[in-house]
């Protein structure tokens, strides 16, 4: 039951989550900018349109969006917003949380160089590699948050009382700035990549699913829209200490979860998008620190 | 239970010979119901010991001086013999319409061989003196030489092939030397636990194994023989190699560490750290390989690693006196044997199945063949799913269970749990690496006429590629079948390793289900959609020359942010001036290690070597006496030397 309500949640609060970003951005370049509910207009739209197909294509280029919104989804469920467990919550389901994402990767990657377009392909390529170097990030970050919280899953590393910012408050700091940005790269995010540009050459993210259309790609956007709402849930679980009274954390970690929305809109007015070699760097960078941070708390 | 390994061992050994003797379809179906028949027989007897968990053994005499004929079947044997024998029997049937007689000079010298290759293996597995281990293991060398030379008009065949010979000759004579380290510190040649040795002996003994079995199973830097005499077998050969003849040396190791009731902790480090290392290096070089069969190669290579890396963890847990660890990474290690020995056998034979309809090996000559081949497509993107590690097949479930491990020592503050971080990149590189695969071989259009003129595979090959693909999704989807006969191998496995697989059960069963509904929905849903020519930012005339290559898909990482060593050696002459002529372009087969490392100090070597040319005479006479006096000399010392110690 909890499950399904939080299903929901993720669901319906996700896309407000864009209105933010871009409300932020508006606001910062002095703009009024598209409603707040713009995201939920879009997606609607895509449902009720037809679409085109490629020859090209095969089944495959329908799984990427399938698995697109299927994975996002069953990863929300690992966190344990504003309750004492998630619907979804073991010792090590991180593996099985990074790896749904990987699975998520696989599918949309593949779906889009089904449609054998150059630059769905180049997009791909990059998204292939500069998961490949975020992925040592999460995976630091999760042994430092496993010594620090003594458990190994989502539930026991965003339900830490408090005392975790006594104890190991550098580790910490290192962790969530690593994994902000690993956010950042894994939703095509300034500075990794521009959700705005209409250039193929610049994206990544977006130039991947240029041949889907219709409903496809309403799933596509909205798992987007789901991935990054997970994202910013576990960054806010990490830092914020739970009351254990769902009155207080749930208003507390959507507050948190929007805060982040701004501040990744504060991001995007403040800096352009890196140059494409400066990327892998920044990446590295980000691994790098996170590895600060367990050796850290090994000590 | 033995009875029936034994006829196991004497069915599959004399498969091939059906083939031999009747010329043509009849003979070849003959010898593939024998080799399945041994192997269903060999099954029965590995189900039985993994169910009892208990140990069947039988000595008899033989002849040779200090030998014995000894058996042991036990659950750590069983657990070897599985991919023996199911893909053994599965290769046989694929074999059928892959390799037949009709189409192959050597399709009866390579059935007589493939029979042998797996008694051998098997007989490895199940010897229980060193002797008769020596001599099954010279079987399988032999026998598995004369596999790869299969197509020997070819000079790149016969290349691999040499080296496989010498490689594999290396490494049997570490194994000597381990042997003979063993038989000083236990007085026999038996096959048994080690009884007190110091550390010096216990580490020679140790270092001895990993160089031995390491080449066997080609753990980096002894892999270098692999890549090429994986990609130049005939391909079910390939996946015999991979899936099988890997995991024989890997059981070397395994056993001999066994052998030790308090292994020290450095071991388990040194494990873990040369496997996801070697992994990594493998995944590096797999995502810039221009052909098809060696990037699986590769992946081989990787995954040998992430196995050992499992041992380790096994090792270490063992040596620190956790009971968890050690059946965590026990289980984790013989799970991985068996899901890579069925993903990596499926993907051989999707790989054989590619290249015996369009004739090419290149990646960056295919693409499109998911419409041309519907089942070779579809289930080669099942093992490229189990390949990366992925939840729904099962090479995530013995992968998460390693994850696992490295995650319960991280509390402790032990350095053993960087191991993830490591494991996560290689698993990330391997995504990269059969995306590059999947994408450029299967999807999108055909890049030439190789692949536009694909057929669909024989149905021979097609029932074997469904038996494979049906097994690797049954394992992912049931990740905690494996329980009852993990148990009997890992002891443990029950309170630790268990809890684990019941939970991850549901994650992957509802994420499979649930992409699998929406997929069909959206398959229905789109039926009647308009279909065009993917949208080229209205560009005129797309060709498929315009796709996405498997070099540029991984050009990134393999040839910008990885250290030369391992970027793919690449030759072209770029057009150049206001009315470019020629341009060409080619990328060559590389193998770092061995280009760069052993082919030279092996030069120097054979330079200084040149001096004793003499002895070789190329007479059969001198190479016997040769034999005579070293026996000669032997008999001497062994009479001689008690007689020294008595004069002191």
């Amino acid at each position: 039951m909890r499950g399904l309500a939080q299903l929901l949640l993720v669901l319906v609060a996700s896309p407000l989550l864009l209105g933010v970003i871009n409300r932020t951005k508006a606001i910062m370049a002095g703009r009024r900018g598209q409603p707040l509910f713009q995201a939920y207009w879009d997606i609607a739209k895509l449902f009720r349109k037809g679409s085109v197909i490629s020859l090209t294509t095969t089944w495959i280029f329908l799984l990427g969006p399938a698995v697109a919104i299927v994975v996002p989804l069953l990863a929300s469920l690992m966190l344990p917003l504003a309750a004492p467990r998630a619907p979804i919550a073991f010792t090590g389901d991180v593996i099985v949380f990074v790896y749904l994402f990987a699975l998520s990767r696989f599918c949309t990657t593949a779906a889009a160089l089904d449609t054998g377009s150059a630059f769905e392909g180049m997009g791909a390529a990059r998204e292939l590699t500069f998961a490949a170097l975020a992925e040592p990030a999460l995976f630091f970050g999760f042994l430092a948050l496993a010594r620090v919280s003594g458990g190994i899953s989502l539930t026991s590393f965003m339900t830490m009382d408090g005392s975790h910012w006594r104890s190991a408050s550098a580790a910490l700091v290192l962790v969530i700035a690593s994994w902000f940005l690993v956010l950042l790269a894994e939703n095509s995010r300034v500075p990794f990549d521009d959700p705005n540009t209409h250039l193929e050459l610049t994206m990544i993210h977006e130039v991947m699913v240029l041949d889907h259309s219709g409903p496809a790609f309403g799933f596509i956007l909205w798992g987007a829209a789901m991935k990054l709402f997970v994202y910013c849930a576990l960054i806010v679980g990490v830092i914020l200490p739970t009351s254990g009274s769902p009155l207080v954390d749930l208003p507390a970690i959507l507050g948190g979860v929007l805060l982040v929305g701004v501040v990744i809109g504060l991001v995007e007015s403040g800096m352009a998008r890196l140059r494409l070699v400066r990327v892998p760097q920044l990446l590295v960078t980000a691994s790098l620190v996170a590895g600060f941070a367990v050796v850290l708390v090994l000590r | 239970m033995l009875a029936f390994l034994l006829v196991a061992l004497a069915l599959t050994a004399i498969s091939g010979f059906p083939a031999l003797i009747f010329r043509g379809r009849k003979g070849e179906v003959v010898s593939a119901a024998i080799a399945v028949a041994g192997a269903a027989s060999g099954l029965t007897a590995v189900v039985s010991t993994l169910r009892s968990g208990a140990s069947h053994t039988a000595t008899a005499q033989w002849q040779l001086p200090n030998a014995a004929l000894a058996l042991r079947l036990d659950p750590l044997a069983a657990a070897f013999l599985v991919p023996i024998f199911i893909l053994g029997a599965a290769a046989s049937i694929y074999a059928l319409g892959y390799w037949p007689a009709s189409e192959q000079r050597s399709a009866p010298r390579v059935r007589v061989f493939l029979g042998i290759l797996l008694a051998g293996m098997a007989a490895v597995v199940v010897a229980a003196h060193a002797i008769l281990f020596l001599f099954a293991w010279e079987t399988m060398a032999l026998a598995s030489f004369f596999l790869i030379a299969a197509d020997d008009r070819d000079g790149e065949v016969r290349e691999a092939a040499w080296i496989y010979l010498i490689a594999t000759h290396i490494g049997t004579l570490g194994l000597f030397a381990m042997f003979v380290v063993l038989r000083l510190l236990n007085g026999t040649f038996a096959l048994g636990p080690v009884a007190e040795a110091g550390a010096i002996a216990s580490t020679a003994l140790f270092l001895l194994a990993i160089f031995g079995f390491g080449l066997k199973a080609g753990i980096v830097p002894l892999h270098f023989w692999l890549p090429g005499a994986h990609a130049n077998a005939p391909s079910h050969v390939s996946a015999i190699l991979s899936g099988a003849m890997l995991k024989v040396g890997i059981y070397g190791l395994a056993r001999t560490l066994s052998w030790f009731d308090a292994p020290p902790g450095w071991w388990g480090g040194f494990l873990v750290a040369v496997g996801l290392l070697g992994a990594l290096a493998a995944m590096l070089l797999a995502i810039g390989e221009a052909d098809m069969k060696r990037a699986l190669a590769w992946s081989s290579i990787e995954n040998v690693g992430i196995i050992i890396a499992a041992l380790g963890v096994a090792t270490f847990g063992r040596a620190t006196g956790s009971a968890a660890l050690a059946a965590i990474g026990l289980a984790a290690a013989i799970l991985h044997v068996w899901n890579h020995s069925l993903f990596k056998g499926l993907l051989f034979f999707g790989a054989g199945s590619v290249l015996h309809a369009t004739g090419t090996r290149r990646v960056d000559l295919l693409g499109g063949l998911l419409q041309r081949m519907p089942v070779t497509g579809a289930t080669f993107i099942v093992g490229a799913i189990a390949a990366s590690a992925l939840p729904g097949a099962n090479g995530f479930v013995s992968e998460a269970l390693l994850y696992y491990g490295f995650f319960v020592v991280a509390p402790t503050g032990s350095m053993l749990g960087l191991g993830a971080a490591l494991l996560a990149l290689v698993g990330a590189l391997a995504v990269v690496s059969f995306v590059r695969l999947t994408g450029t071989i299967m999807l999108g259009s055909a890049r030439s006429t190789h692949a536009s003129h694909a057929h669909e595979a024989e149905p021979s090959m097609r029932f074997a590629l469904g038996f494979l693909s049906a097994l690797v999704l049954l394992a992912g989807l049931f990740p905690a079948a494996p329980v009852s006969p993990l148990s009997a191998i890992a002891p443990g496995t029950r309170e630790h390793v268990a809890p684990f697989l019941d939970v991850i059960t549901l994650p992957v069963q509802i994420t499979a289900v649930s992409s699998a509904l929406l997929l069909l929905a959206l398959v229905a849903a789109t039926k009647r959609s308009p279909r065009h020519v993917t949208w080229d930012c209205g560009y005129a005339a797309p060709t498929a020359r315009m796709q996405y290559s498997a070099r540029s898909l991984g050009e990134w990482i393999s040839e910008r942010l990885v250290p030369r060593f391992f970027r793919p050696k690449v030759r072209g002459t770029i057009p150049a001036g206001s009315f470019p002529t020629s341009a060409s372009f080619a990328v060559e087969t590389h193998e770092p290690f061995g280009e760069s490392i052993y082919k030279p100090a092996a030069a120097t070597w054979a330079r200084r070597a040149m001096r004793f040319r003499w002895l070789q005479q190329g007479h059969l006479p001198s190479y016997l006496l040769y034999i005579f006096l070293t026996l000669v000399a032997g008999i001497c010392w062994a009479v001689v030397y008690p007689l020294l110690g008595e004069l002191q």
